[in-house]
C-alpha cells in the first residue's frame, strides 16, 4: 500500500513540478497577453520566475530515489511540495490550477505513506518551519519591490528560512544568518510596519528553532 | 509524582508557547500578504504607473498623446479621448467620466481637458510641430473641446516640457519657508492677455480666511451624500482597483509619511464616512495650515466652456513652472465644487459671495484654487490609462 503511495507520491509531484515549471515560463512570456488565465498580474514576469523557483523545487523534490527515506527528508519533500502547491496559486492564476492540484496530492500522498513519521518531525521542527514560513513571508513582501531591494529582500528572506537547518552543523553561523536576515532587510524597509514585525517574530522562532534543533540526533534526515 | 507533574507542567507551557507563536506566525503571514497585494514596497511599479516611464520614448502624435495623458484632472479622472492622426489631433470630452453632483456643470471636467491640451501643445513644440489649436470648433459637437492642426515648425526646448514627468499633486505638508522672491510675479506672467488671470492669497490673513473656507467647503461637500459618494467613486482603495481602473485617486497619493501610507494599506478599506473625515482633517491639519500661498484663476464667466480649458492650459502652465522650482502645488476644488452644487440645486449662494470677497476682482470670478509651497516629501505618481487606451 505504501509503495503504490509512494509511486503516486512520485509521479503526481513530477508532472506537477514540470507543469509548474512550465506554468512559470508562460506567465513570464505571455503573462500580459493571457489574461484571466495567467491572473491578470501587474507584474508577471518576476511572479512566473518565482512559479518557475518553487516548481523546480518541488521537481527536483519529486524525482526517484533508490533508498528508503528518512522520516526527515520525507517531511521536507512534503514541504517541498505543499509550499509551492499553496503559494503559486496567487502567482500564475488558472495555469496553477492543474499543477497546483498535483502537487497538493503528491504531498498528500507522502504524508499517507507515513503519517506518523511526518507528524513527528513536524511537531519537533514546528520552530523551524515557522521560521522558515517567515522567510518566505519576506521574500512575498519584497517581491514587488523594485531592484535593488527585491534582492535584498529575496536574498534575506532565504537567509532567515535556511537559519534554523544549520544548527545542526554551526549554532553560530545559524545565529548569524538569523540575525543578518532578521535585521537586515527590516532596518532598511522599517516604514513598511510589516518587515519590522515579521523580522521580530522570526528572531524569536528562529531562537526557539536553533535551541531546539543544534541538539545532533534530534532529526533523522 | 512531582517529576511528572514538572514535566507535564513544562509540555503545557511550551505547548502554549509554540501555540502562541503559531498564531503570531499565521498573522505575520497575513500581514504579508496584505503588504504583498497592496504592494507596500514598489507601489508605483505596476503597469498603471507606465505612461510615467515611457512618455518621453513615445514617437510623433502618440508622444504628444502620452505627454497629455500626465495633465492634472479632477480627481484623476482623465476624461478625455484623443483622435489622433499624423496632422491632426482632436480632443474630446469622455462624459461618461464626468463626476456627477461633485462637477455637476463639468467646470472641473472642462479644465482638466484644458490640462491635458496644455501638455499636449508643449510636446508638439518640443519635436519641432507647430500645433494650431481651435477651441470648441464645431458647435454641434460640444465634446469635441479643441481641434489641434499639426504643421512642421521650429523646436521650442521649455522647462515646462521638461516638468510634466515631474508634476504630481503633492497633498502633503509644505514647510513654513517662504517662497522664492519673484515666484508668484513669473506665474502671474504665464498668463494670456484677457485670458484667466491668477489672483494670489499670501497674507497671513486671507490665508487663514480662505483656509477657513476651504475646511468649512469640505465639511459641506462630505455633508451632502450625493457630493460625497460621486467623489468616492474615484478612490480606489488598492492595487487591484489601481491596475483595473488605472486612474482615480490612491492611498500613495494622499501626501501621507512612508510609515502612515503601509499602515492605512494593510488596515481593511476604510468606508466613505471614514474616508470623508479624514479628508476633512487633512484639510484642517496638513492643506490649509501648511499652505504657504493660495492661488485662485479668475475668468469673466467660470461657466463658459471656452474660458473653462483657457483656465486649465494657464493651471497647468502654472503647475508646471512650480514643478520646475521643486515646489508643491494642490489642487483645491471644494469651494468651487459647493458653488455649482448649491447653483444646481437652485439654493442661496453659501461659498461663492464669500470666496468673491477674498479674491476681490470686479467683473471676474473664481475658476479654480489650489495651494502652494515647499513640500516637505515628494509627491507620488497617480494611476494613468494607457495611450492605447484613451486614443480613437
Amino acid at each position: 500500500m505504501n509503495v503504490r503511495r509512494e509511486r503516486f507520491a512520485t509521479w503526481s509531484g513530477l508532472l506537477g513540478g514540470l507543469l509548474g515549471v512550465v506554468a512559470g515560463f508562460l506567465q513570464i512570456v505571455a503573462g500580459t497577453k493571457l489574461g484571466a488565465w495567467s491572473g491578470l498580474k501587474a507584474d508577471p514576469v518576476p511572479l512566473g520566475a518565482l512559479t518557475v523557483a518553487l516548481s523546480g523545487i518541488a521537481l527536483i523534490a519529486a524525482l526517484p530515489r533508490s533508498w528508503r527515506p528518512g522520516s526527515g527528508h520525507r517531511a521536507a519533500v512534503v514541504a517541498a511540495e505543499l509550499v509551492p502547491g499553496l503559494v503559486c496559486f496567487t502567482t500564475v492564476g488558472r495555469l496553477w490550477w492543474l499543477p497546483g492540484v498535483l502537487l497538493l496530492s503528491a504531498a498528500a500522498a507522502e504524508i499517507g505513506a507515513a503519517p506518523a513519521e511526518v507528524a513527528r518531525v513536524t511537531r519537533d521542527a514546528w520552530p523551524a518551519i515557522l521560521t522558515s514560513m517567515l522567510g518566505v513571508c519576506l521574500i512575498l513582501v519584497a517581491s514587488t519591490a523594485d531592484q535593488p531591494v527585491l534582492w535584498l529582500g529575496v536574498g534575506c528572506g532565504l537567509t532567515v528560512a535556511a537559519a534554523p537547518w544549520i544548527a545542526g552543523r554551526s549554532v553560530p553561523i545559524a545565529v548569524g544568518a538569523l540575525l543578518l536576515g532578521a535585521v537586515l532587510f527590516a532596518s532598511i524597509t522599517w516604514w513598511t510596519a510589516v518587515t519590522p514585525l515579521v523580522g521580530v517574530l522570526a528572531l524569536v522562532t528562529g531562537g526557539v528553532a536553533i535551541r531546539s534543533l543544534r541538539r545532533p540526533g534530534r532529526l533523522d534526515c | 509524582m512531582k517529576q511528572d507533574q514538572a514535566i507535564s507542567r513544562r509540555g503545557i507551557l511550551r505547548g502554549t508557547g509554540i501555540g502562541v507563536l503559531t498564531i503570531a506566525v499565521a498573522g505575520g503571514g497575513v500581514t504579508s500578504y496584505r503588504a504583498y497585494d497592496n504592494r507596500l514596497l514598489g507601489a508605483t511599479g505596476g503597469d498603471a504607473f507606465d505612461t510615467w516611464r515611457h512618455w518621453h520614448g513615445e514617437p510623433g502624435p502618440r508622444g504628444m498623446v502620452a505627454a497629455a495623458v500626465l495633465a492634472a484632472s479632477p480627481h484623476n479622472t482623465q476624461p478625455w479621448i484623443f483622435h489622433a492622426t499624423n496632422t491632426r489631433i482632436d480632443l474630446r470630452a469622455d462624459l461618461s467620466r464626468r463626476m456627477g453632483d461633485t462637477d455637476p456643470y463639468g467646470r472641473e471636467l472642462q479644465v482638466g481637458l484644458g490640462c491635458a491640451l496644455e501638455n499636449l501643445v508643449l510636446a508638439a513644440q518640443q519635436c519641432g510641430v507647430e500645433a494650431r489649436v481651435s477651441l470648441l470648433p464645431d458647435p454641434d459637437d460640444p465634446q469635441l473641446v479643441a481641434r489641434v492642426d499639426l504643421a512642421a515648425g521650429e523646436v521650442r526646448q521649455s522647462a515646462l516640457y521638461d516638468a510634466i514627468g515631474n508634476r504630481h499633486t503633492n497633498r502633503g505638508p509644505y514647510t513654513d519657508e517662504p517662497l522664492p522672491d519673484g515666484l508668484l510675479d513669473d506665474l502671474t506672467a504665464l498668463a494670456d492677455a484677457d485670458g484667466p488671470t491668477p489672483i494670489w492669497l499670501t497674507t497671513a490673513e486671507a490665508r487663514r480666511d480662505m483656509g477657513a473656507l476651504m475646511v468649512e467647503a469640505a465639511r459641506a461637500v462630505t455633508a451632502d451624500e450625493a457630493q460625497s459618494t460621486d467623489g468616492f467613486r474615484w478612490f480606489r482603495a488598492d492595487s487591484d482597483a489601481i491596475e483595473r481602473h488605472r486612474d482615480g485617486l490612491t492611498l500613495d497619493g494622499q501626501g501621507l509619511g512612508n510609515l502612515m501610507t503601509s499602515v492605512a494599506k494593510l488596515l481593511p478599506a476604510s468606508s466613505r464616512e471614514d474616508g470623508d473625515a479624514f479628508w476633512v482633517d487633512q484639510t484642517r491639519k496638513v492643506h490649509t495650515k501648511t499652505a504657504t500661498a493660495y492661488g485662485v484663476l479668475t475668468v469673466a464667466d467660470p461657466h463658459d466652456p471656452a474660458q473653462q480649458l483657457a483656465g486649465g492650459r494657464l493651471l497647468q502652465r502654472i503647475h508646471l513652472a512650480v514643478t520646475a522650482r521643486e515646489l508643491a502645488l494642490q489642487h483645491m476644488n471644494q469651494i468651487t465644487e459647493r458653488i455649482d452644487r448649491d447653483l444646481s440645486l437652485g439654493r442661496p449662494p453659501v461659498f461663492g459671495p464669500r470666496l468673491a470677497a477674498l479674491v476681490a476682482q470686479p467683473g471676474r470670478e473664481p475658476l479654480v484654487a489650489f495651494r502652494l509651497g515647499r513640500p516637505v516629501r515628494a509627491g507620488r505618481l497617480s494611476p494613468r490609462r494607457p495611450t492605447t487606451e484613451v486614443m480613437s
